[in-house]
């Protein structure tokens, strides 16, 4: 048997619920969403090129370089795995057996 | 009056346990041996002494969780009730993505992941052939791989809870669809979809929910098997993964905006995959309740596919309910498992 306190519960929060859902799928809330993230992100990024400016003035390493030092290391990474790639490719092809064997060497000079 | 002493006491009992973080639970519990890697992807096969049907079975995971969803805890664990009914399970999951797979697009999961984890998958189990199964974005995954890679040796496939039509995805697609925001937008400076935008989404698509489920955890404080399933569930739901920037710049141009999926036809690489060309046994099973991955987004997809033998299972369950709740135990896995064994052979 359900208990009064959540009876009472669901008959608010079922409308309102239902009120928020069709809110969120609204054009008004997914522009006013849209706005706030792109402004978020302007902020952040103008806050973090003044707090740039100024630890580099010192001398002292910012977040963006932190950022630009994680992505070379990941771009190493990137090309390591594809050298890998390659390796593993060229191991599996078979011999190149068609060619004939190969040419002699040049006899050595004495 | 008894029982509701002894309710507030363990109440109070697991309600201590929860503010001190004690009962939380073991997720992933069935044992299994990883038997390829490469990258992040990882290619597990869960032990079992009683294997009955063949051929192996490959699920692939989604992009946007964690796979323990698929083996959450041992009684509600889809993984458990299939190894447990005499399939050989196999799992392909990606461990969360650094700023090295930033880079990673379709391609890179569909030309080289999945048909190199199969491979992988054939060879340890001494099968010539397989099932393939996707949850979720690892439902995208193996269809464009199905598509892409005629030669793969698909005996069938099911794709569960996998969106088709991205004009039916609701808020997060909304937002990309109708251009009020670039993929851009939302990667950050490593080139990756953050956790916590994927999660903010997520969030926003049903805006009460966070409050009801509080309230229904505190009615149901003292029932210790539902704090335990209510503590996974919500341990699983919070834990969301970057997503590859690349990958997520081809879900907003090819999946949103141009509705690839709806049309049959994907650009992939520098050919496409064409659905009517999967032509093996297909089951596409959806949840009606579902509301990150819409009935009415999946249910495209069992006519667009060329297969002969195309169903759907509807249930009644909600995204995280189809493979991890009591209706997931009591209906979804029971016929999902059914229909595989249908279209396996024993012994």
């Amino acid at each position: 048997m359900t208990s009064l306190w959540r009876q009472a519960f669901d008959a608010i929060e079922r409308p309102l619920a239902a009120a928020a859902e069709s809110w969120v799928q609204s054009k008004t809330f997914m522009d006013l969403a849209a706005v706030t993230i792109r402004v978020q992100r302007r902020l952040t990024a103008d806050g973090q090129r003044v707090t740039e400016q100024w630890l580099h003035a010192w001398g002292m390493p910012a977040r963006g370089d932190l950022f630009t030092l994680m992505n070379q290391v990941a771009s190493l990474e990137r090309q390591m795995r594809d050298l890998e790639r390659e390796l593993q490719l060229r191991n599996s092809r078979p011999p190149v057996s068609h060619l004939g064997p190969p040419a002699p060497l040049p006899p050595a000079e004495a | 009056m008894p029982d509701l002493v002894v309710r507030q006491m363990l109440r109070a009992r697991n309600g201590l346990a929860y503010l001190t973080g004690l009962n939380r639970p073991a997720v992933a519990q069935t044992p299994r041996d990883l038997i390829w890697q490469r990258d992040k992807a990882r290619l597990w096969r869960y032990r079992s002494g009683q294997r009955r049907y063949g051929p192996p079975a490959l699920i692939v995971h989604s992009l946007v969780s964690k796979s323990y969803v698929l083996d959450l805890l041992p009684n509600t664990s889809m993984v458990r009730y299939l190894v447990g009914e005499g399939f050989d399970v196999f799992l392909l999951d990606w461990i969360s993505p650094d700023p090295a797979d930033a880079e990673n697009t379709f391609e890179t999961y569909v030309d080289d992941y999945i048909p190199a984890a199969i491979g992988a998958l054939l060879g340890d189990a001494g099968a010539k052939e397989m099932t393939l199964i996707g949850y979720c974005f690892g439902g995208i995954l193996t269809l464009l791989v199905a598509a892409g890679h005629p030669e793969l040796p698909i005996r069938n496939m099911m794709v569960m809870a996998t969106p088709c039509d991205y004009r039916e995805m609701g808020f997060m697609s909304n937002m990309f669809a109708e251009g009020r925001l670039d993929a851009n937008d939302v990667i950050d400076q490593t080139g990756l979809v953050p956790a916590r935008a994927l999660d903010e989404g997520f969030q926003t698509l049903k805006p009460a929910d966070l409050v009801v489920q509080r309230v229904n955890f505190f009615e149901n404080l003292w029932n210790d098997e539902f704090v335990e399933g209510f503590l996974a569930i919500s341990q699983w739901a919070r834990d969301q993964v970057p997503f590859p920037g690349a990958a997520f710049r081809q879900t907003v141009s090819l999946l949103i905006r141009q509705n690839a999926l709806l049309a049959g036809v994907i650009p992939l690489g520098r050919r496409e995959a064409r659905l009517k060309d999967i032509r093996c046994p297909f089951l596409n099973a959806f949840a009606e309740q579902d509301g990150i991955t819409p009935a009415a987004s999946s249910e495209p997809l069992t006519r667009l596919v060329g297969s002969e033998d195309a169903s759907e299972l509807r249930l009644r369950s909600g995204h995280i309910g189809f493979v991890a709740g009591r209706q997931a135990a009591k209906v979804a896995r029971p016929q999902i498992a059914d229909w595989i064994r249908r279209h396996s052979d024993e012994g």
